[in-house]
Formats: structure tokens, sequence, C-alpha cells
């Protein structure tokens, strides 16, 4: 409990950071203010190191001694070309980003502009400065600090006051394997008043090579403004993802946020929120299928500030093997953000002996006239539910499958776009059948 | 209700401003030189004449305090503390040990009847047969009184102060003390093992079963003295025993400090049921003056079948750190917490458990209260962790906050570690306020503002009331009355 705080010799990744920024410095894209912004990042990095069990929001992640070594960040030129497998059936205006590279934009969107971050880096249009640089709490660390450092590639998107798109934009990071390199992303989503957007955000790459993705989205969602974001995770089996995503909630505006973990060998997601304005309404439902030794962490930061907002928080975890599953949720109810409802809840299914979950939701409740909760609850496959079923002819592991498919369901359908639900219902399929047929 | 009604009586009696228990006592007291070095920590065990190997102990443990830091942790401020301005040791001074209650100092005695001690038997509760509190009271430090110790006796049972223990029963303490608190624990715990003046010790041999309630009354008197208490409490293969402890504290403005360590020990098939009321001085209105309560408690569930239980009551003290824990080692072991915490004024509560399943099929329950007023901040932190090999063990935790008031605050922050499938978790924790139904409900029935937030609050903790020993359940009904006093209208 009361251990001392050690200063620490810098680990190679952290020298392999500082060496890296130095070497790439003047190449990476940013007017002035980037350059600015870049180097002072990096300071707090050299500073901080990476963040370890010390630090009370990484207790449960050590990235000191679970990261070996640090791959340069993508040059960019690997491959370029490459097309996204990931929900590719879904019908949907497509931004490609391949190993790093320039941003493939799709064709005029009525009511939308894209750019890409390199475009919006190099102008210094104040709101969009704002964007880059501030965040709500929640979300800094020095990982954060790496990506403001490094960041390279990424998409803005501006969703003008009151369009409603016809299909969903879909924004997807991919990694050939040309090289083992770190992806430093960064996107900016404005959903002006009015807007309606679903977004989807996805990663893939391929198995066996140790390649790190550190990625940042930053949104804004206006008043009376809806905004559906998926996030897909399904990284190669070596890979490191770490993420940040965060953003402000509008008067009146609704927001569903659903990270599905389901790739990676090390993966963490914060995610912060802030209510902005009244009557909001926020609903995070995550999900995130681990197995081997798979290492999952999403930590999340709800703050309520405006008075009478909503927030639901459902969080799915089924953990086989030597997985390990960590939620950390904090529900921060302001002063002023009278009448609030807050609910948290998350869920974990343990299919191995061998598997762990750590949860942690927290409240921090300064108001008194709120309603606001939080559960937690970890276990096996219920005994009954799989007697009942294999009374009615279904085979095991079939029955096994079936309950793993409705336990995460759950947290699915609050994306509220049936393809998408459909498409990433699938993934937990295929998930759940690659399992049952290495148990058969 | 008449207990309700008795709590609106003390409300009113009560001013914010004048606690109830705040007076002194004049006595003459032996004090050590302000500070603390190896030489006060050797001074001490010289003062108590303690065997070769405990004086050593204490220097270890004075020497891991050197190296450690002060937790920042907890979600509490306060300045910072000068551990160099502080007596480490003071002793009631009295030329001999007095033999039975006449002998003792009449200014002493007068201060336990202000507070209402029931030392002697027929004070205890009147008209119940039976009922039976053998009292052994601290003092500024050392136990001045023992009471019952015979009858105690008759039954094997030890019970008597940690020093006459380790002059009496120096293999047991040996064996025993540090053992679920290691002096390498945290930085009050080190502290605690290199100055602790004195504290309980009981000892409950084999398949007994303890006749009678054993309490403890702590109190803090003398200016600037920090107290350091250690109970050591080990309940042999299949016995049981029930210990309460109740504080009270005179009034002061200096801050004082307060470490204590308690141990307990269940061997197979004992049971240790631990229950405390908690009203230190917490403080005036603004805030300052108050006690600092830092303390470490445990118990260690060791044998198959054991069972640890904490209730506790907590409305008093400026800051409480404080998370009584269990080690549920034994197989089929149980532990249980039962919590109420009140903050009002400016008091600063960070208080929970550890439920840490090690034995197979153990299981825990938390149920926590927290009930915040005023400028108060209430924090509930608290961890279940089930160890890999720690199959089938079961935990139910419910922390509910109630605030009262716009101006407080109440966080709750659990810590969930399950290593294996087989463990079954389950976590509920809701805030929420006195409904205005609620209230309007009990002021259509002629009740005040204030009778009506008491008899609220003690419905909503209601399920830890009922847990502690009777002679409790009374005063932590006017306690939950007194600690909201000032916190509407």
């Amino acid at each position: 409990m009361n251990l001392e705080v050690r200063q620490h010799a810098a680990t190679g990744p952290e020298e392999a950071a500082s060496a890296q920024f130095e070497a790439r410095a003047a190449t990476l894209p940013g007017a002035s203010w980037v350059k600015e912004l870049r180097s002072g990042a990096m300071a707090r990095f050299a500073e901080a190191g990476l963040p370890h069990r010390r630090i009370e929001e990484w207790k449960y992640t050590d990235l000191r001694t679970a990261i070996r070594q640090l791959p340069a960040p993508a040059s960019g030129e690997a491959s370029g070309r490459g097309q996204p497998a990931t929900l590719s059936a879904i019908e949907a205006h497509r931004i490609v980003i391949v190993d790093g590279g320039t941003p493939q934009l799709p064709d005029a969107i009525p009511g939308v502009e894209v750019t890409s971050l390199e475009a919006a880096l190099a102008e210094g249009d104040p709101a969009f400065r704002d964007l880059v640089s501030t965040w709500p709490r929640g979300v800094e660390s020095s990982v954060f600090d790496l990506n403001t450092a490094f960041m390279q590639t990424g998409a803005v998107i501006r969703v003008k006051a009151d369009t409603a798109l016809d299909k969903p934009l879909h924004l997807a990071f991919v990694a050939t394997g040309a090289e083992e390199a770190t992806l430093y992303a960064r996107n900016i989503l404005i959903v002006e008043d009015g807007a309606a957007l679903t977004y989807v955000e996805s990663y893939e790459g391929p198995n066996g090579l140790a390649y790190h993705v550190n990625t940042a989205t930053r949104f804004t969602v206006g008043d009376n403004a809806r905004l559906a974001y998926v996030k897909l995770q399904r990284d190669g089996d070596e890979a490191v993802h770490l993420a940040a995503i965060g953003g402000e909630v509008g008067a009146g505006a609704n927001l569903a946020l659903s990270p599905f973990m389901i790739g990676g060998a090390l993966s963490r997601n914060n995610v912060g929120l802030r209510f902005d304005g009244r009557d909001a309404v926020g609903n995070v439902a995550g999900v995130q299928m681990l197995g081997a030794r798979q290492h999952a962490d999403t930590t999340l930061f709800v703050d309520h500030k405006e008075p009478a907002c909503v927030s639901r928080e459902l969080f799915k975890s089924v953990l086989d093997d030597r997985a390990r599953g960590v939620f950390q949720g904090m529900i921060l109810v302001r002063k002023d953000a009278q009448e609030t409802d807050g609910k948290m809840m998350s869920q974990a299914l343990m299919l191995s002996d061998r598997s762990e979950m750590d949860n942690k939701p927290e409240l921090e409740i300064y108001a008194d006239n709120v309603q606001c909760g939080h559960g937690a609850t970890t276990g096996a496959l219920d005994h009954n539910l799989l007697f009942y079923l294999r009374s009615r002819g279904i085979p095991e592991s079939t029955a096994q499958a079936l309950l793993i498919e409705a336990f995460i369901y759950e947290a699915l359908e609050a994306i509220g776009d049936e393809a998408i639900e459909a498409a990433l219902s699938g993934y937990a399929h295929d998930w759940v059948s690659v399992r049952r047929d290495t148990a058969e | 209700m008449p207990a309700v009604q008795e709590t609106i009586d003390q409300v009113r009696s009560i001013d914010v401003d004048k606690y109830k228990y705040g007076f002194f006592t004049d006595i003459e007291s032996e004090k050590a030189p302000k500070g603390l070095n190896e030489d006060i920590v050797r001074f001490i065990s010289a003062k108590k004449s303690e065997p070769e190997w405990m004086t050593e102990w204490r220097l270890e443990a004075y020497r891991h305090w050197l190296t450690k830091l002060e937790p920042t942790w907890a979600r509490v401020s306060y300045p910072k503390i000068d551990f160099d301005d502080l007596y480490y040791y003071a002793a009631p001074k009295t030329a001999d040990k007095p033999k039975s209650l006449d002998e003792v100092d009449p200014e002493l005695l007068r201060t336990y009847e202000k507070l209402g001690i029931p030392l002697r038997e027929q004070e205890v509760l009147a008209g119940v047969e039976n009922a039976r509190v053998a009292v052994d009271a601290v003092f500024d430090s050392v136990s001045v009184v023992t009471t019952f110790k015979d009858e105690l006796a008759k039954h094997g049972i030890i019970f008597c102060s940690i020093s006459e223990a380790l002059q009496e029963h120096p293999e047991l303490v040996r064996k025993y003390l540090g053992s679920v608190v290691p002096i390498t624990d945290n930085f009050y715990a080190s502290l605690n093992s290199a100055v602790f003046s004195d504290g309980s010790f009981v000892y409950v041999p084999p398949g007994v079963r303890c006749p009678m309630e054993l309490s403890t009354y702590f109190r803090i008197n003398e200016k600037q003295t920090g107290q350091f208490e250690r109970t050591l409490i080990i309940a042999d293969k299949g016995s049981y025993v029930s210990y309460l402890e109740g504080c009270t504290a005179p009034m002061r403005d200096e801050n004082q400090l307060h470490a204590a360590v308690v141990e307990l020990i269940a061997l197979d098939d004992a049971e240790i049921k631990y229950s405390t009321v908690q009203n230190w001085y917490p403080g005036d209105s603004e805030g300052t003056g108050g006690v600092y309560n830092f303390v470490t408690k445990r118990g260690d569930c060791r044998g198959r079948n054991s069972k640890i239980s904490w209730t506790q009551v907590e409305t008093g003290s400026a800051i409480t750190w404080k998370y009584p824990s269990c080690i549920l080692r034994g197989e089929n072991s149980r532990g249980e917490f039962y919590s109420i915490a009140i903050s009002n004024g400016h008091q600063q509560i960070d208080s929970g458990t550890k439920m840490v399943h090690l034995g197979r099929n153990s299981t825990s329950r938390i149920i926590s209260k927290g009930i915040a007023a005023g400028f108060s901040n209430n924090t509930y932190r608290g961890l279940v962790s089930a160890h890999a090999k720690a199959t089938n063990v079961r935990n139910f935790t419910q922390c509910d906050s109630l605030l009262v008031g716009n101006n407080c605050g109440a966080h709750t922050v659990p810590y969930i570690e399950a290593k294996n499938s087989s463990a079954q978790f389950e976590h509920e924790a809701t805030t929420s306020k006195v409904s205005d139904e609620q209230m309007f409900y009990c002021r259509s029935r002629g009740l005040g503002e204030e009778e009506a937030l008491a008899l609220i609050v003690n419905g909503f903790a209601r399920e830890v009331i009922q847990q502690l020993p009777m002679e409790f359940m009374a005063e932590t009904q006017k306690l939950i009355g007194i600690s909201l006093e000032g916190s509407v209208g």
C-alpha cells in the first residue's frame, strides 16, 4: 500500500521514444504551434516515462513491464495500398489509412467535410487547435503525450449542423505487416448541432507481428446531435493497442459509444466523456472477448458537469484461457449536476480457471439530488442454464456458445444500427466458434 | 419508537460546538520527551519492562518506519503531521497499580462517570439479568483497571493489557504479535509497532465460548499525545469471542494523531466478532481540531471454518483512514464487514474493507452505509480478491451512500479482482439523497426536520445497526442523531 515511488532509470522503450523523437521531429507534420505542442508533450513523457502500476489508473496495466520495445513510428510509405477486411460488407462512406500513410478519402458527402490530419495541422484554425490540445478529464497519460508528440496521420471529420448521413462513416486502419512500426493516429470528429452520425473506427493487422497502435480520437457532439460511435479493435495477436477516446456531449444530445475489443496482445482504452449541456444522454456499452494471454483494459471517466443528464455504462468481458480483463470506470457528478441519473455495470464471464478479471467501478459524487449506482459481477457460466440447454439435446459446446453470445448481446444492442450489430455479433460468433473447435 | 425519541432529545440537548465529551481531566502524567528516535523507542520498552526481543522488535519496526513515506492515496487532505512534535509516551502517575476500583484516582473515575462507561457491573444494563460487560479501560495509553478478569480466568480466557500479557504470556504474544499486521505493513503500522503504548490482549482457549462481551474504552486525554493502541485477539480452535470497542475524546484545538493496530486471529472453527463505535472529537463547526484516526485493523481467518465479523460505526474524528480487513486463509472461512460511516461538518472519511480470499469455499459479505452531510467527504474503498487456487469463493458487497445537503461528497472506490472462474462476486452500490416524499411523510406526522432525518437515516443504516451488540445498538441510534445535528434546515 505504502510503497515509495523511486526514481527509476529510463527503460529501453522510454529511451527509444526520445531518440525516435529527435530523429523524426523535423519531418512530423504541422505548423509551428503543433511543433510546440509536440515538444511539450515529449518533455512530459521524458519526465514521466511509461505508466506503471504505482500510478493508480494503471494499477492493473503496467506498461513499464509489459512493453519491452517501442517500434519506430510508421514511415508512412511502407505499402500505402491495401483494403480493410473488417466490416467490408457494411455499406459505408469509407476512409482508409494503410500502414500510417495518407488517408484515402471517400467521394464528397453532402454536409460533411473530411480532411487529413496533416492538412488540418498545417493550418491554425483556433477551434481546431483547441480540439487537438484540450481534452476532457480521463484521457491524459504519458501514452497520450506520446501520441501528441508523434501524431502523423488521421482523419478530421466535420458533420455540419442538421445533417443526417444516409449511411455510416467508416474510418479503417489497416496494418499490412510490411513493417514492424508504431502507428500514431489522431482523429478529430465534430458533430455539429442537430446532426446525426453513425461512425465506425476499425483497426486490423496481421498475426505474429509486434506492431503498436497509439491512437487518439477527439469528438464533440453539438446540442441535440446524435453520435453512434463504434470502435472495433481486431489487431493481430502480438500487437499492442493503446487508445484514447474523449470528448464532450452538448445539451439534449445523444452519444452511444461502443468499444469492441477482440484482438491484440495488450490493449488499453482510455475513454473520457463530459456532459457540457443539460438533458444529454450518454450510453457506453463495451465488449471484450479475450483468450490466450491477451490483456485488455478499458478505463472510463464520465464527467457529469451539467444537470439532468443520463449516463449508462455497460461493460461485458468474456475471458478464456489465461486472458486478463480490466475495467475501471468512474462516474463523477459535480456539484451543479443535480438530477443526474448514472448507472454503471461491469460483468465478466470467466471461462477458464486461469483467467483474471479486475473491476474497479468508482463513484465520486458532490450533488445530492442524484440517482447513481454501479454494479460488478464476475462468475462462470451458469450450470443450470447449461443443463437446461443440454437437456434439450444441445451439445455442451454449442450450449456454451449460445450462452456466451447471449451474454454479450445486451451490450451490442446499444449501437442502434442493425447491420453493424449483426457484423459485430458475427465476429463474436467466430470467436466462440474458434474456441469451440479447439475445445472439441 | 422510543429509541428515536431519545435521539431527538440528544440532538436538542447538544450544541454542535459543545462536544458532549469535550472536557479535560487534570491528572499529572509522566511523559517521554517530544519526538521520536531509537532512544525513545528503548525508553518506552524499558518503561514497560519488556523482554529484550520485544525491544528489538520495536527497533526493527522503527527502522522500517524511517524508510517509508506517508500514504497519500486516500481521499483525505490535512496539514502535514510533524512527527517530531509529538509525545510518544504518557502514563498516568500512579506509584503502584491499584488493586481494586476503590484505589483508583477518583478524578479518573469521575471522567468515566461523565462518559457513562459502565465500569461497575450494576451499571451495565439495569434490569437485564446476567448481562455482563468486562471493561479494560485504557486511560492515556496505560491500562489502569481491569475488571472481571478472575471470572474470565475461570474459563481459561486471558483478557488483559498487552503489556501485562508481555510479562505473563510472552510466548503467546511472541507467536502472534505482528503475524497479521507485520511491522513492515504500512507507514502507520510500522510507527505503531515501534511505539505502541498499550492495548488489549485476548486469548480464548480451544472450545471456549466467552461468557460475556469484552469491551474496551479508548480515550485520548493528554494534550499532544499521539495514542498508539495495539490490540491482539486470538480465538483458538472452536472458540467464540465478541469484543466491543468504543471511543470518545476530550475537546481540544490541536489535532491529535491516533494510529492503532488491531490484529485478530481465528483458528479452526473459531469466531471473532469485533464491534466498534467511534465518536472521537471531529473538530469544531469550522473544521479545526479533531482527531486523525489512521488505523490498521486486520483479521486472519487462519483455520478451517473460522469466521471474523467486523461491525463499525464511525461518526467521529476529523479524518478517518480505516480498513478493517479479513484474510480468508482457511477453507470455508467467512469474513463479514458491516459499517456505518457518518460524516458531518468538515469531516473526511476514507474507510472500507478488504476481503482477501485465499482458502477454498471461503465467503464474505460487505454491507457499507455511508452518510455524508455538511461539508464532509465520505469515501468507501474496498478490495475483494480471489486467489487463483481459492475455488468456489463468494462475495456479496453492497455499499449505499446517502447525501444530505449539497456541499458534501460521497464516493465509492471498490476493487474487485477475480483470479479464477469459480469465484462468484457481486457488487452493488447506490448513491441517493433523502427523498422529499419520506421527509414530507415524517413531517406530516408532526416530526421536526432533524427528527425526521434522524429517523430516516436510522432506517437507512438498519441492516448494520442490527449487527451490533445490544448495548451498542441504543448508543448508536443516539449517535446517528447527534452526528447529523446541524445538517438540515
